[in-house]
Parts: C-alpha cells; sequence; structure tokens
C-alpha cells in the first residue's frame, strides 16, 4: 500500500467518544451503482447482531440521510451494528437513479457484506420510500425485525406524487424546459427529471407496480410502524400495514408521534426565519430514533 | 477516477467527507463545498459531478458534509451565511489533512451560496490559489436576525414589539439595523486577488442567486483600491442556466453546462495563480 493510500485509509473510521459509537466507510461498494457501505457499531465492544438501513428511492434520500445517520448511531449505543447505503456516482458518471430494483440489490448486497464478517442481520429499518423498499425485502432476507417510519405503501401513489411535485416545481420556475408536464415527458421520452433525479420509463413501472402490502406475504417477526401527524391521526398506509402484518401473525409495535410537521418527512426540512436558516426536524429525527432505540432494547430485555 | 469516503477530525469537529483522485499523482486540490440543502450523495451533487471532469485534468476533489448535516456527527439548528466560522475552520482542516495525504501544493476553493461564504473564508491559506463563487450573497443580514439567532429568543423581541408606541419608537431605529450591508469578510477577501482568481457566478432568475446590484457596488468599490493585475483576477459572470442555488434540482442539460462553466474556471484558477500547481517536490 503507497503511503498516501495509508494515510487516506486511516480516516475510513472514527469514534465518535460521545456517544460510545465507532463508525467506518467499507471498502466494499453496493448495487449496480456502487453505493457506499457505512457502518455504525458499539465502540469497543462486541456487537450482538446488525441492522441493515434501506435507502429511499429518490430525491428525499437527501433530506433522510441525517434521520439515518441517527438511527444508526442509536442502534449502536443499543450494541447493534448498522449498515446505512450511500449512493455516489454510477460507474457512468452519473447520479444515481430512481430505481427500486438498485435500492433493493443494494440491501441484499449490504447483508452478504455484513454476513461475511460474522454478523447476524436482525432487522432492516426504513423512511417513507425506504420503508417500501425494508417492506420489499424483509422476507427474502429472513430477517426477523421490521422498522419503518411513515411508510410508503403503494409505490403508484409514490411517483405519482414525485411527478405531481415536480410539475408544480416547473410551474413556478420561469425556465419550464418545453411544455412538458414530467409525466407527459416521460412518455414521449421514456425518461424525465424528479427533482434532479433521473426516471426512465422501466423504471417507473417497477415502482408504480409495487405495493407492500400485496408483497408481504410471510412475515410473522417484529415490526414497529411509527407514523407522524399533527393531530395524532394514523396515516393510511400505516393502518393498511399494521392490519396486514397481524393479520400475517406478526408482532406489531404500530404508533403515532404527534409533530406539527411543517412538510411532509422527506421533504426540504429547512425554514427561513429572516435571513436565518432554521431547522425544524432535529426534535423530530431525536425522538424517532429514540423510539426505535428502546423498541429494538425491548426485544433484549 | 478513485473516490475514497473517509471521516475527518476537524478539531471540534468530526466531518463525512469523500476524496476523488485522478488515476495519477494529483495536481492540485479543489475543495468543493455546498449549500444548506438536500444532498443525495455526500458533499453535494455538484461536487459529486466536478469529480470526473477534474480528475481528468489531474485535480483531486474533496467535498464535505458540514458538521451536523448528513453523515457527519453534530447537530446545528440554524445557519446563516454571516457566520461561517465554524465550518470555514472545519474545511481548513480538512483541506489541510487531506492535502498532506495526496502531497499536494494548491487548492482551488469552490462554493455554492452558504458554501461560497466558506470557500472564500479559505483564501487566508498560502496553499489557496483561488475561488469559484455559485450565487454568493454579498451582503449580510440585519444585526436583529444575527442577535436572535445568537440568543435564540424570538419571544423576546415579540414582546418589545408588542409594548405601546413600539412602533413610533423603535422603527427608525430597527429599520437601520436590519438594512442589509455588504459583508466585511467577502469583501476583505478581495485583497488575496493579489494571489488568485475569484469568480462570481449567478445564474437565472438572478433574484433567486442572492444577485444584488447594491453589493456588487461594494465589490466595485474594494477593488478600485487593488492593482490592475489583482482587479484582473475578478470575475463575474451571468449565467444562462439556474438558478445555481438549486443546482441538486435542476435537470441534466443544466446540470452539465453548469458544471463545465465551474471546471473551466476552476481550471483557470490553477493557471493563473502565481505559483502553479504542483506536487510536492
Amino acid at each position: 500500500m503507497s503511503d498516501t493510500a495509508a494515510k487516506l485509509d486511516a480516516l475510513r473510521s472514527h469514534t465518535h467518544a460521545k456517544e460510545d459509537v465507532t463508525e467506518e466507510f467499507l471498502e466494499a461498494r453496493l448495487g449496480p451503482a456502487r453505493a457506499f457501505a457505512l457502518l455504525s457499531a458499539p465502540a469497543g465492544r462486541a456487537a450482538r447482531d446488525a441492522w441493515i438501513l434501506c435507502p429511499s428511492i429518490g430525491q428525499e434520500h437527501g433530506n433522510l440521510r441525517r434521520l439515518e445517520a441517527s438511527i444508526a448511531r442509536g442502534l449502536a449505543r443499543e450494541g447493534r451494528v448498522a449498515l446505512r447505503i450511500r449512493p455516489d456516482l454510477d460507474p457512468d458518471g452519473a447520479l444515481p437513479a430512481m430505481d427500486l430494483d438498485a435500492r433493493i440489490a443494494e440491501v441484499v448486497d449490504a447483508a452478504s457484506v455484513l454476513r461475511e464478517r460474522g454478523l447476524s442481520v436482525r432487522g432492516v429499518f426504513g423512511a417513507v420510500s425506504g420503508a417500501m423498499v425494508a417492506c420489499l425485502v424483509c422476507e427474502d432476507l429472513g430477517v426477523d425485525s421490521l422498522a419503518v417510519v411513515e411508510p410508503v405503501r403503494r409505490g403508484r401513489q409514490y411517483v405519482r406524487e414525485s411527478l405531481r411535485r415536480q410539475a408544480v416545481t416547473d410551474l413556478m420556475s420561469v425556465s419550464s424546459p418545453d411544455g412538458l408536464s414530467p409525466l407527459q415527458q416521460l412518455e414521449a421520452d421514456g425518461v424525465t427529471w424528479i427533482r434532479g433525479v433521473r426516471l426512465t420509463q422501466p423504471s417507473y413501472e417497477r415502482l408504480a407496480a409495487a405495493d407492500v402490502v400485496e408483497a408481504l406475504r410471510s412475515f410473522r417477526g417484529r415490526a414497529l410502524l411509527l407514523g407522524i401527524s399533527p393531530t395524532g391521526a394514523a396515516p393510511q398506509a400505516l393502518t393498511a400495514l399494521e392490519a396486514h402484518l397481524v393479520q400475517l401473525g406478526a408482532s406489531v409495535t404500530a404508533e403515532v408521534i404527534e409533530d406539527p410537521l411543517p412538510v411532509p418527512l422527506g421533504e426540504y426540512y429547512f425554514e427561513n426565519v429572516g435571513p436565518v436558516r432554521q431547522d425544524t426536524r432535529i426534535d423530530l429525527d431525536r425522538l424517532l430514533t429514540v423510539r426505535t432505540a428502546e423498541w429494538v432494547a425491548e426485544e433484549s430485555a | 477516477m478513485r473516490s475514497a469516503p473517509l471521516f475527518i477530525d476537524t478539531g471540534d469537529d468530526t466531518v463525512a467527507t469523500v476524496v476523488s483522485m485522478p488515476d495519477g499523482p494529483p495536481e492540485g486540490l479543489v475543495v468543493v463545498l455546498a449549500g444548506i440543502g438536500r444532498h443525495v450523495v455526500i458533499g453535494g451533487t455538484l461536487a459529486a459531478l466536478l469529480a470526473e471532469p477534474l480528475a481528468s485534468e489531474g485535480l483531486a476533489t474533496l467535498r464535505v458534509d458540514y458538521a451536523g448535516v448528513g453523515d457527519s456527527p453534530g447537530v446545528v439548528s440554524s445557519w446563516t451565511a454571516a457566520d461561517v466560522s465554524r465550518e470555514a475552520a472545519a474545511t481548513s482542516r480538512a483541506v489541510s489533512t487531506v492535502r498532506e495525504a495526496l502531497e499536494v501544493d494548491r487548492f482551488v476553493s469552490v462554493g455554492t451560496c452558504f458554501g461560497s461564504r466558506v470557500a472564500l473564508r479559505l483564501a487566508s491559506d498560502p496553499a489557496w490559489g483561488g475561488t469559484v463563487c455559485l450565487a454568493p450573497p454579498i451582503l449580510d443580514p440585519g444585526s436583529p436576525a444575527l442577535a436572535r439567532r445568537a440568543l435564540g429568543k424570538r419571544r423576546v423581541v415579540e414582546t418589545v414589539r408588542s409594548l405601546p408606541f413600539a412602533d413610533t419608537l423603535l422603527k427608525p431605529v430597527a429599520k437601520r439595523l436590519v438594512r442589509r450591508g455588504p459583508s466585511s469578510s467577502v469583501i476583505e477577501t478581495l485583497s488575496h486577488l493579489e494571489r488568485g482568481r475569484i469568480v462570481f457566478l449567478y445564474g437565472r432568475p438572478l433574484e433567486e442567486d442572492h444577485y444584488d446590484p447594491r453589493g456588487l457596488e461594494s465589490v466595485n468599490s474594494a477593488l478600485a483600491g487593488l492593482t490592475e493585475r489583482a482587479r484582473e483576477r475578478f470575475e463575474l459572470r451571468l449565467l444562462d442556466a439556474g438558478p445555481l442555488t438549486i443546482f441538486d434540482g435542476l435537470d441534466a442539460a443544466a446540470q452539465d453546462a453548469i458544471v463545465e462553466t465551474v471546471a473551466g474556471e476552476v481550471g483557470g484558477c490553477f493557471a493563473d495563480s502565481p505559483i502553479r500547481a504542483g506536487t510536492h517536490a
């Protein structure tokens, strides 16, 4: 190993003394888009088992990275290893597209990486469309724990809503490209862009066909379903998923966290207060982390 | 090109970063700093997309999640372009660490919006060779807003405003305080034009990219006091694509055009730097 490579290699990990957590970027790359694998583990003690944090599919990934980091560290404090998946440029030098199969492949690769390290993969976590990924992989991975926040149930609804939001953005923009809506552009050209993320026609169809309630057929493990709402009312996707999992024989904990939620989870969460940009999600991220870590710890108890 | 994700200890913080390197020894380092927003990849989309064209020119890139953002530990509850000291100190340490590991003498900084302020702050480093700013805010917000950020007590301000005659008595004072003025740190940075280029890029619509004629007047006044050679090293360009502040959300054609422009300007910084890019002796 060259001197430069050795110096860089030494920077792959760090120990967060205050949190009692070690984090490490692994050498392994995941899935066809060669995503980074980032491991959080309890510092200086052996881990009980491992969790995978499933990546979300569209632009919301950027708004959920901090929550995922917080959850990973929370799980590590509870004595678990948590692996999160971080996109990078793909082998063609492009940013990752909205591609459900690519995200699933990344999770499958992550499970192999953890098993190669001698860890048993106990659970999967996901938020918003990442929750959909978690639901779609949990049976194939054979995990017995599933934790999701604000799950997307139907891919069709998710991708249509994403297209609608882009259409609204285009309407507000002075430089709307050619007058076509993103859906029309997708139909005409076979590709469109949703807030900077590429969506192709085959990916659209794959996403539109996904339904987590239809996909879950045999899960009988533990499930934590967390919803967020300003009124405390459970989101429809959450209640449908809860009912289905109970029917399958899973042990389900479903909770709704009351939060003013200025914007939906997964949307840009900074608010301009005069010239200051205020983070509106710190308390909610903390709360979701605490609740998830507590639920995981209950299993050990 | 190869990329390595790293954690860099910056003293008070640890930041998640990605270093991308050309296949051969790099001839210089480019640190790319994002604004405050969602970033699908560590350090932001612009930084990731710049890595390959810059690597083909023999340059390494460093991109950073600020403390409290994305995968970097920490909590930062509010941000303002008027105060980038924490991010500037951390980035400076990260640049030093990576320069030492890669054995490069020179670096150029690139920043968008909030990140442009951080990028400009790096100009005092002797190894600095230039800065490319995308949508740089030249004006600072007025003092009450900053005081409110520092104190975190909006209620105090609201209580004072609710007092009888508050409007009559306080309005003239408040008006003076909230009037935005040119950032002294931006204006002072222009003195570094003796050592390297500074480029301001604004996209369209201009008002969404912090373009402000009053701020540019201050820049022109400051430039007037510099040598001709230094003045020549400052450039302001208005681009057709934009807004640059929401680069992550633009379509591929707009992103490509901006990446090409920024890569060209970075190359210009290295070419124009009095000490040319190169590896350690």
